[in-house]
Formats: C-alpha cells, sequence, structure tokens
C-alpha cells in the first residue's frame, strides 16, 4: 500500500461482500417460490424477496465501486485522499441506511413503509429497483455527493491519469442519473422513458466507463505494461461505449408509446453494444499476454480476465441475442432478459468488484506479495464455480425463456396464459435452482479464501 | 515478485493457435448462437417434416450453390491473405483480403437478388414454418457476413498501416478465424436449407 | 505456417469447389434417398475438416478448440441423415 488513506477502502469491501452473501441467499429463496410460489409466505412474498435482491445488488456494488475508488485514486494521483474521516462517516451513513432499507422491506409491508417515510410528500417510491423510500434516495445523494467531492479534490491535488479522469467520470455519471430517480411523472409512458436513464445508463454507459477504469488500474499493476498502450486502448473502448451505449439504450423504448424511429435507433445502436466489451477482451488478453512481471497474486490476473470474458458473454452476447426490435417483440422481460440480467451483472459488475479486491484486498491487509498459494487455490476453486454456474444458469434461464416465448409469445391465437407458462417451465426451474446452490457454494468457498492464511505468510504491516 | 524476459506465457513446442483467446470466445459464442439455431430448425423439422420435405426444392439451388462457392473462395482469399503476411509481402496482403471484400460484397448481391427471386416465386417469412427458419437462419448468416466484411475491412486498413509484420499478425489471424467460421457455419447451412431440408 | 504451402492452399480450394458440385449434382440428379443424404454428409464433414486444416491452420493449434470445431461440424451435419431418416 503506498498511501495510508487507500485504508478506507477496507471497509466499503467487506461490507460489499456481506451484501452479496445476501444477495446470493435471496435469489436462492426466490429460485424455490419460482418452483412453489407459497414458499417463506406470508413472511417474505416474491415481490419482497425480489425487491431486496436487485437492490441488494446495486448497493453491494456502490459500496464495491466506492471502495475501488478509495483504493486506486489516492495511488493513481499520488497523494492522499482528501479527507479520509469523511469517507468513513460516510460509509457508516450509508450502510446504516441501506440496513434500515432493507429491515424496512423486510419488517413492514410495501405500502406503510412508503406510509411511515412520508412518500405522498415526494412520491418516488413503487418503481423497480428504486424502491427505496425518498428519504432513503435523499441519503444516498448526499453520500454519493460526499464521496464525489472527496475523491474530486483529491484528483484535482494530484497527479491526473487517464484512468482516474475516467473513473471520476463515470462516478459523476452515476450520481447524475440517479437524480432522475426523483423524477416521477403522472404519465405512464413518460415515468418509463426516464426511470431508464437510472440504473439501464448506469449498466449501459456510465459503469462501463467505470469497469474499464477499474480494469486498466489492475492490469497496469499485475502486467507492468506500459500505461500507454493501456490508456490507447481506454481511450478507444470508453469512446465506444458511449457511442454505442447512450443511444443503445433505447431498445429500452420499443414498447412504452416513444416515437417509432426508437425502433431502428434502438435496433441499430445497441447492436454495436458487444462491440466495446469484446475489445475489452480483446485488450485485456493482449495486455497479460504483453505481461512484463509475473507477480504472485496469479489470481487477480484470472479475475481480470473472466471479468473481461464474462462482461462480454453477458452484456455483449446475451444482449445481443434479444436487442433487436423484431426479435425483442417477441422476448421482451421474458426470462430471456433474465438470462441476460444474471449474466452482465455478474460477469462485468460484479466480477470487477471482486477483480480489484483480489488484488487490493491482500495489500490492504498488509500481504503485499499476494495471498498465500493455499488460499489462491481456494479462491481460484471458487472462481470456477462461481462462472460455471453462473453461465449454467444463464443458460437454464435462456431456455426457459425460449419456451415461455414458444408458449406465450409466438401463437397467435390459443397463446398460454403467464402462470401456466410458468408452471410448465417448472423442470427448468428446479436445475436452476440446484446451479444456484452451486454459486452459493462457489461464493463460501470464495469466502473462506479471505480467512486461510497459510504457512508461507509473510506478513509486512 | 518474478520479471518475465521475453512475452511471458510459455506454451507447448509446436503449438500455435491462431488469434487471441478473445477471438475465439467470440467465435466460439456465435458458433454456439448459430448451434442454438439448428437445434430449432431440426427440432421443427421432426414436428413438421412435410413443410422440410417440400421445403428445399422450392428455394433457388443455384444462389445457395453460387454463395457456398463464394464462400469458400474468400475462404481461400483470406487464407492466402495470412500466408502473404506471413512470407512478409504487405502490398500482396492487402489484395487478398480486398478480394475477401470483393467476394463478401458479392455474396450480399447475390442474396438480395435470391430474396427477389423468392417474392416473385410467393415465397416470403411467412409462407410457412421451413421459409420463416430459412429466412431467419439465411439473414442471420447474412448479418455475419456484414460483420465479417468490416473485420476484415479492419484488418486489411491495419495491414495498409503496417500494423502487421511476418512474425507478429494475431490480428489478422483473428479477423481470418472469423471468416472462416462464417464459411464453415455456410458449409452446413447449405445442404440443410437448399437440399436436405 | 511451414505447412502453408500455395500448393495445398489451391489443391484444398479446387477440392472444395468439386465436392460443392458434387453434392449439388447428387441433389438435382434424383431423389433424395437415405444413400444420398449420407454421402452429401460425409461431404460436408470433409469440406469443414479442409477449411478448419487447411484454411484456419488448426493442425498445430490448441487440440480442444481444434476437435471442438471437428465435433460441431460432425455433430449438426450428421444431424441431417437422422433428421431425414426419422422425419
Amino acid at each position: 500500500m503506498k498511501y495510508e488513506s487507500q485504508k478506507v477502502a477496507k471497509p466499503y469491501f467487506i461490507f460489499a461482500l456481506i451484501l452479496f452473501a445476501g444477495q446470493v441467499l435471496f435469489g436462492l429463496i426466490m429460485g424455490m417460490q419460482y418452483i412453489d410460489g407459497d414458499t417463506l409466505f406470508p413472511y417474505i412474498p416474491f415481490n419482497v424477496a425480489r425487491m431486496v435482491h436487485t437492490n441488494l445488488l446495486i448497493v453491494w456494488l456502490l459500496f464495491g465501486f466506492m471502495g475501488a475508488a478509495y483504493y486506486l485514486i489516492p495511488e493513481e494521483s499520488e497523494t492522499e485522499l482528501f479527507c479520509p474521516k469523511l469517507a468513513i462517516v460516510m460509509f457508516w451513513v450509508f450502510a446504516a441506511a441501506g440496513v434500515a432499507t432493507i429491515l424496512g422491506y423486510l419488517l413492514v409491508p410495501y405500502a406503510e413503509l412508503a406510509r411511515l417515510t412520508g412518500n405522498v410528500i415526494w412520491p418516488t417510491m413503487g418503481r423497480e429497483f428504486l424502491e427505496q423510500p425518498t428519504i432513503t434516495k435523499l441519503g444516498i445523494v448526499v453520500v454519493a455527493l460526499a464521496f464525489i467531492f472527496n475523491i474530486g479534490m483529491t484528483v484535482l491535488k494530484g497527479r491526473k491519469t487517464v484512468i482516474n479522469l475516467i473513473l471520476i467520470t463515470g462516478l459523476i455519471g452515476l450520481a447524475v442519473f440517479f437524480l432522475f430517480s426523483f423524477y416521477n411523472p403522472i404519465n405512464l409512458a413518460l415515468d418509463k422513458f426516464f426511470w431508464w436513464w437510472v440504473v439501464h445508463l448506469w449498466v449501459e454507459g456510465v459503469w462501463e466507463l467505470i469497469l474499464g477504469a477499474i480494469l486498466a488500474f489492475v492490469l497496469v499493476k499485475i502486467t507492468g505494461v506500459d500505461r500507454e498502450y493501456i490508456e490507447k486502448w481506454l481511450y478507444l473502448i470508453i469512446a465506444l461505449t458511449l457511442i454505442s451505449g447512450l443511444v443503445g439504450m433505447g431498445h429500452h423504448y420499443y414498447w412504452i408509446g416513444t416515437p417509432k424511429y426508437w425502433l431502428w435507433l434502438g435496433s441499430f445502436f445497441s447492436a454495436l453494444e458487444p462491440i466495446p466489451f469484446f475489445m475489452m477482451m480483446l485488450y485485456a488478453f493482449s495486455v497479460v499476454k504483453k505481461r512484463r512481471i509475473n507477480p504472485n497474486n496469479k489470481i487477480a490476473t484470472t479475475w481480470a480476465l473472466g471479468t473481461a470474458t464474462m462482461a462480454f458473454l453477458g452484456a455483449g452476447v446475451w444482449g445481443f441475442i434479444h436487442t433487436l426490435a423484431p426479435v425483442n417483440y417477441y422476448t421482451h422481460g421474458t426470462q430471456i432478459t433474465a438470462a441476460h440480467g444474471h449474466l452482465a451483472f455478474f460477469g462485468a459488475y460484479a466480477m470487477i468488484v471482486m477483480t480489484i479486491i483480489s488484488y487490493a484486498m491482500p495489500i490492504l491487509r498488509g500481504r503485499e506479495e499476494g495471498n498465500p498459494p493455499e488460499a489462491q487455490k481456494v479462491e481460484r476453486i471458487a472462481f470456477w464455480l462461481m462462472c460455471i454456474s453462473m453461465i449454467g444458469i444463464t443458460l437454464a434461464l435462456t431456455a426457459a425463456g425460449v419456451w415461455q416465448v414458444s408458449l406465450q409469445r409466438l401463437p397467435e391465437t390459443g397463446a398460454t396464459g403467464f402462470i401456466d407458462t410458468q408452471t410448465q417451465i417448472n423442470p427448468v426451474y428446479w436445475i436452476r435452482l440446484l446451479l444456484g446452490l452451486l454459486f452459493t457454494a462457489g461464493l463460501a468457498a470464495y469466502l473462506a479464501s479471505f480467512f486461510i492464511s497459510g504457512r508461507t505468510e509473510s506478513r509486512s504491516a | 515478485m518474478t520479471t518475465l524476459t521475453n512475452d511471458g506465457k510459455k506454451s507447448l513446442p509446436h503449438t500455435h493457435t491462431p488469434g487471441n483467446p478473445a477471438v475465439w470466445v467470440f467465435v466460439l459464442s456465435e458458433m454456439s448462437e448459430f448451434a442454438f439455431f439448428f437445434i430449432v430448425f431440426l427440432v421443427v423439422k421432426l414436428l413438421h417434416p412435410e413443410l422440410f420435405s417440400t421445403g428445399p426444392a422450392q428455394l433457388n439451388t443455384l444462389a445457395g450453390l453460387a454463395n457456398t462457392a463464394l464462400l469458400i473462395t474468400s475462404s481461400w482469399f483470406v487464407a492466402n491473405a495470412v500466408k502473404a503476411t506471413k512470407s512478409g509481402h504487405r502490398e500482396k496482403t492487402i489484395s487478398w483480403l480486398a478480394l475477401t471484400i470483393a467476394a463478401g460484397l458479392l455474396y450480399c448481391a447475390i442474396k438480395y437478388l435470391e430474396y427477389r427471386w423468392n417474392v416473385d416465386h410467393g415465397i416470403t417469412t411467412r409462407t410457412n414454418l421451413f421459409f420463416s427458419l430459412y429466412y431467419y437462419l439465411a439473414f442471420n448468416h447474412l448479418l455475419h457476413v456484414l460483420i465479417g466484411i468490416c473485420v476484415i475491412g479492419w484488418a486489411l486498413l491495419q495491414s495498409w498501416l503496417g500494423a502487421y509484420d511476418a512474425e507478429d499478425h494475431e490480428g489478422l489471424e483473428g479477423a481470418a478465424t472469423y471468416w472462416h467460421m462464417i464459411d464453415l457455419v455456410w458449409i452446413l447451412l447449405f445442404p440443410l436449407l437448399y437440399i436436405v431440408g | 505456417m511451414r505447412h502453408l504451402t500455395q500448393n495445398s492452399l489451391n489443391r484444398t480450394w479446387l477440392i472444395l469447389i468439386g465436392l460443392t458440385l458434387l453434392t449439388t449434382a447428387i441433389a438435382e440428379s434424383s431423389a433424395l434417398t437415405t444413400v444420398s443424404v449420407t454421402a452429401i454428409t460425409l461431404i460436408v464433414i470433409v469440406k469443414g475438416r479442409l477449411i478448419i486444416r487447411e484454411y484456419m491452420d488448426m493442425k498445430s493449434a490448441n487440440p480442444v478448440l481444434y476437435w471442438a470445431l471437428i465435433a460441431y461440424m460432425v455433430l449438426f451435419s450428421t444431424a441431417m441423415p437422422l433428421s431425414f431418416l426419422f422425419g
């Protein structure tokens, strides 16, 4: 660790992984509810489980990104963090708000939660991913502003690199687009139009900048390849991301009452979206091939290459499968969407957080040379278990989606209803649940790997 | 931490896989996509055998034959382009790649004529399930040819800029691999759509 | 790369074109039978193998990838006669 203040990243990383475990737990609960809808009813109904699953995902990724930023910004800027104390205070504010909100979801009926938090005064609740009470949303804004202020001041007083400038651009974009969660027009088409700006302009736009910056940082560190070479690629990837992603996001606008030209704009630009992901994979492999150092932390390289590959498969390939308007006409909102969502979120964003954790956490814990081989071995097993089971889940959901489309969407007359279709797909949901258990085993192995000290360990701090 | 001397990765002697691992992830996912379509085709065929036994004869075999010949020839062009780079002939590489693109464009032109011929003979996407699948598969393949033309065009540009030499031409090999994949898929599609059904 | 002599590329092209014409000739000459469909399948496999070995230069490549490509061609081309027989 080069700068003392990088240490503030540690609680962020730890809490992110705790929330990740929670997310997977609720994923398993829903996996069972898809098979038997009454599982755990009335204690945890499906809609609550789903809300907790998706909200935890977003929040743990935000914790991960913040940890990543607190770790890499001082090192890139070659200066201590502007105010480490603020970062620690904000950690507790964010963690407390997050836990309180999740407990609110679980303990109080949603309508009651809305009443308690005064949703009528400024109604923002009730929309997917944006279920948080208005007061929590305001808390998120405060945390985000403090975070960006802290990071921004650090960059301003220190060295400016392509990596930290792209990272901060992505983070500012994240905060700006979140503001649209406060805009809740009565007109449903308008509501939907701007609703997509929050999470989906994140994942198809600004988050890709964050992903690109973190990946580039890790690659610089673990390969020793010239920064200039990596930056050249980064420019190209970011440019292509913004060109394709910002308009390509229009593939959500096909059927919500927007003008017809969105069919063309959305199809064309979103069809280009796999290109930056492909380039990211291409450059990750070629940078690793060109590497000039061979660090003892080998698993970090595995994570970096894995992220690039799985992001391409999940966001690129599985996105492309159903992005063209004529295909999307039949597949919109089916299990094919769920398949894409799972592999893209895991492959791109969950994995990039685990990549930076895999690189930075050993250093934060005083293991400058990386974790001991015994721990890396377990982490490697965890890596493969999680990747393979997630691909399995994706394939199962894709099969479920195709089946669903053929029963529910394709027939011009006599189509099967939604619930009847779900009942028929049941066998696939069993397979998905088993793969979900395998994923949980992978996650358990991953978490366990942090507690393996190993005999050859050399503590330097 | 150890410092590496040469290009880092030790590889087995006498093995050389063309292209970058990333290219192979891409190529294999494209092939999986087509595999999925093949499976759909065969499942629908088992459900409606009568459509599939009469369907292929109604299609324009000459168009299918011409496009097969074109793609095989274009693969030959690309293979020659890679070979020219390996022996250090940049000019020749550029010519072979230009020929590949020309063959790809000709393929598209024939597809256009074929679709017009189909319309004249009353074959549309909605005629029956066989033709729906034929259009879906063939159009998807056409899309891949278009992507392939862009990929080869990029390799041509790189070649023209002098990015490749006899030792280092991973990008060109990757582009060539993608193009050959398009050819392989068509070799399966040709008898499936135009002959056996 | 040493295997890629000019001759082998050209020869491969001639064989591939010949096999394509042969496929069409078989199909056009008479109604399809089990024998002719099997012949067409074998031709597809031979064509695929030639492209993989000669044009893609996979002879000395990672064996997993090489066999994956070969298996792909064999699998989906043999589905053809099987679906012809049982379809």
